[in-house]
């Protein structure tokens, strides 16, 4: 009988979890006498965190990832001044959403960033929810795709360089930039598919913009100062824009001290289906 | 326990060769801690500058290694070094060897002392930047190990040492010998807890956001924390001291028996208010407790426990978004939506005649089944203690035992479960029926049809309560009423469970109505809407 019962519950033993093998990875380098860098930041699925690194570092990063499933990036090259950080798939295995298990931390990536050293800086996200610092960076160009994430994305302090653009992509997300003054870029551009947008103009202005927002489907707000003219060129099919503060000339719409303001913003919004929001808000 | 550690003394005495040396210091070691000697006056007073000071000390290190990387996982723990000039190197702890530039070197006893020592120290060190884990690198020493580890350790104390320096070497002048360590200074050190962990930098600089985020304490509080030289161990004001300006201690006590102008504020010790001491703002002690032994508070006393700060952190943490909850909450029910259909799609497919007779029990006999239900979860406890208590008395009970326990509470829940799933068939063959009835064409009317119709109707609600989640005490109404239908719903299930026998016994389904009267005629579906409409003509 004893016999019968220990046979019975070792056939009834469950079978055992495969489980991940989590590996956190943190690495970091210090400013060399480095003139210029190229960042490329890759990162498919989790949490994503950037901010300004402390004086004298080059860039921080730590990584929580499943080892089993992704390889670490991590390269860097003095001579071309290029910087390549962030995780990708091992070939031939499929990364489900669903892998993590219950109760477990979700992977995820930080990263910190030279204020010290010049860089273009381009950021591609999977399925990933961002917190985006770039507050103070000096970044002479600006590149961010994702795909289905979360973003929030702030300049909380000017760039003291001047940017040629700022390039943001997104796919169903829930997009908020906030200060793009501060970004200090002559050319602003947003792609979105799904979602909700809002777009906040206020920070330090130190010379007029220019920009493109299209937008699919889903609300897209912007927060416009005061004290800058606008002029929004608006392309839409069944999107509704709230056209307060604005007068309208054919399918062009001015705010009241476009002649007259120092600095200039002039939009061209292409809205299919949702809303176009406008928020006037002071510049700081 | 072999928790790699760091005195700040001996931090302040070993960055600063010449002087150290000039003095005559002695360092070792000590369980982890180094200990310069007669360094004490000069780290004393280097202590008292707190944070600040240690950031500073850290940091004065010279930069030979320009980049490092830690790699840990639970088969290995590893570090990358490179330095400014040369090529990279690498150490690593991993399944008992100890491998150097790819090459295994040693070995050590995995779980042991070393690999102890080893993991904290990288955990430790991994939220430095580089120079500040050059000096948590040399200052790894961990005593006390004896064999493969020893060895182990000799080997990669070569490869840090060749590298980034050793901080003995660094604390004693050229030519000076290292000598042993004196058990009466660590065990003093350790007494006055003025050692810190390396962690414990973090844990300072989030305390005076943590401040902030409590109401009790507030911004002032905060602000005396961040603004002012903080102190680390027991600090004591004598009488006919005076102190201008607030008073920080860390991990330590602060005895008051002068006058204080400021806050006293104690960060993990008590403030102790002697008779006749002043104290001309707050006294505040975080996890510990202020005692008034006849001094002058002239602000207010406040103590908090260490829970608050989990709180405070939480506080502290963003918010989850709207969007987010809502997001969330929907996902939750079309999982449980999924889960629900794939477990009703695999009952009816395997036991179809069951599940329907279940069905029909809880339309038919809705209110019996109800009151069946309810007595049933009254009685599921006492029936199980019943069941072990008999099962207790005879020996062919006792192996029994676990199966039969196992056995009824799986049996409880797959009860549970399977009344559900055939409350939900029920619900959705009503719906389904009167539609066709009404002339509606419906693609499926059968069994998988119902029941994807009747989860959808009682998983409604709660996707109606996901849904409106911004919406505040709509949401929770809608929850509510969710709740409620749910618990009827499985109630009524379990009594028609009961009541069928698990679907064995069809006696409360209807089926002995013997002639179909035209009650129970309007619900049978027609073959073809047009027949439905036809049929309601004169």
């Amino acid at each position: 009988m004893v016999a019968t019962f220990a046979a019975t519950v070792l056939a009834c033993r469950a079978p055992e979890v495969t489980a991940q093998t989590w590996r956190t990875l943190t690495s970091a380098r210090q400013v060399q006498g480095e003139r210029e860098l190229a960042v490329d930041v890759q990162y498919a699925a989790g949490i994503f965190r950037l901010v300004p690194a402390a004086a004298g570092s080059l860039y921080r990063m730590e990584l929580r990832y499943d080892e089993d499933k992704f390889v670490p990036v991590r390269e860097y090259d003095a001579q071309r001044g290029t910087l390549r950080l962030g995780v990708r798939g091992r070939e031939g295995v499929r990364v489900r959403m669903s892998d993590r298990r219950r109760g477990e931390p979700p992977p995820s990536l930080d990263v910190a960033l030279s204020a010290e050293v010049p860089m273009a800086l381009a950021l591609q996200l999977g399925a990933a929810q961002a917190d985006v610092e770039l507050g103070g960076l000096p970044l002479r160009s600006i590149t961010y795709e994702t795909g289905a994430s979360q973003t929030n994305l702030r300049f909380s302090s000017p760039n003291p360089l001047t940017c040629d653009a700022l390039e943001l992509r997104a796919g169903a997300a829930e997009f908020r930039v906030s200060q793009l003054a501060n970004a200090n870029c002559r050319r602003v551009s947003f792609e979105g598919g799904v979602g909700e947008v809002t777009l906040d103009f206020t920070g330090t202005w130190r010379q007029s913009m220019e920009g493109d927002v299209r937008v699919g489907i889903g609300s897209l707000t912007l927060r416009l100062p005061r004290e800058v003219g606008v002029q929004i060129r608006l392309s839409r099919f069944l999107a509704r824009f709230d056209r307060a503060g604005f007068t309208q000339r054919g399918n062009t719409y001015y705010s009241s001290n476009f002649e007259s303001a120092r600095y200039r913003l002039t939009l061209n919004v292409d809205a299919a289906i949702g809303g176009v929001d406008v928020n006037w808000v002071a510049a700081r | 326990m072999l928790r790699h550690r760091l005195l700040l003394a001996a931090l302040a005495g070993a960055l600063t060769p010449a002087p150290a040396a000039a003095m005559g210091g002695t360092a070792g070691t000590g369980n982890g801690i180094i200990v310069v000697g007669e360094l004490a006056d000069e780290a004393q007073a280097a202590l008292t500058s707190g944070l600040a000071l240690l950031k500073r000390v850290l940091l004065r290190q010279g930069v030979e290694v320009v980049s490092h990387a830690i790699s840990v996982s639970a088969r290995e723990a590893s570090l990358e070094l490179e330095p400014a000039r040369g090529r990279v190197r690498t150490v690593s702890l991993r399944g008992g060897r100890v491998v150097v530039d790819g090459e295994t070197v040693g070995r050590y006893a995995p779980g042991g002392p070393l690999e102890h020592a080893w993991r904290a120290l990288l955990s430790d060190g991994a939220a430095f930047e580089t120079p500040q884990f050059v000096v948590a690198l040399r200052a790894f020493r961990p005593e006390g190990l004896v064999g493969d580890d020893a060895a182990a350790l000799t080997r990669i104390q070569g490869f840090s040492g060749g590298l980034v320096g050793d901080a003995r070497r660094s604390a004693a002048a050229p030519g000076d010998a290292v000598q042993a360590p004196r058990a009466d200074s660590v065990a003093a050190h350790q007494g006055r807890g003025v050692t810190i962990r390396l962690g414990d930098i973090e844990r300072l600089e989030v305390i005076g956001h943590r401040l902030e985020s409590l109401e009790d304490v507030g911004p002032e509080i905060a602000a005396a924390v961040r603004g002012s030289s903080m102190r680390l161990g027991d600090v004591a004001v004598p009488a006919g001291e005076r102190v201008d300006g607030d008073l920080v201690v860390y991990q330590g006590d602060a005895d008051v028996s002068g006058e204080v102008t400021g806050h006293v504020i104690a960060l993990f010790g008590n403030v102790v208010v002697h008779r006749g001491a002043v104290i001309g703002r707050s006294a505040v002690a975080i996890d510990g407790a202020v005692r008034d032994e006849g001094g002058t508070v002239r602000g207010d006393i406040k103590t908090l426990a260490a829970g608050d700060f989990d709180a405070a952190r939480e506080a502290f943490a963003a918010p989850r978004s709207t969007f987010e909850r809502i997001s969330g909450d929907a996902v939750n029910v079309v999982a449980v939506f999924a889960a629900l259909a794939m477990l009703g799609f695999g009952a009816v497919f395997f036991g179809r005649r069951y599940v329907e007779v279940i069905a029909d029990t809880a339309s038919h006999s809705f209110g019996r089944s109800l009151v069946v239900g309810m007595l049933g979860q009254l009685l599921v406890l006492p029936t199980f203690a019943m069941l072990i208590v008999g099962l207790v008395f005879t020996i062919v009970g006792i192996l029994l035992l676990p199966f039969a326990a196992i056995g009824y509470m799986v049996a409880a829940v797959l009860a549970c479960v399977a009344g559900y799933l055939a409350v939900a068939h029920a619900i959705g063959e009503t719906v389904t029926r009167r539609r066709m009835a009404h002339g509606a064409f419906v693609r499926a009317p059968n069994a998988y049809g119902y029941l994807f119709t009747g989860l959808v109707g009682l998983l409604g609600l709660w996707a109606l309560a996901a849904l409106t989640g911004w919406l505040g005490p709509v949401a929770v109404l809608f929850k509510i009423a969710a709740a409620l239908v749910t618990w009827i719903a499985a109630t009524v299930g379990f009594g028609a469970v009961l009541l069928s026998r698990g679907g064995l016994r069809d006696a409360f389904t209807g089926k002995q109505l013997g002639e179909a009267t035209d009650e129970y005629l309007w619900a049978t579906p027609p073959a073809t809407p047009t027949a439905a409409r036809m049929s309601q003509k004169p």
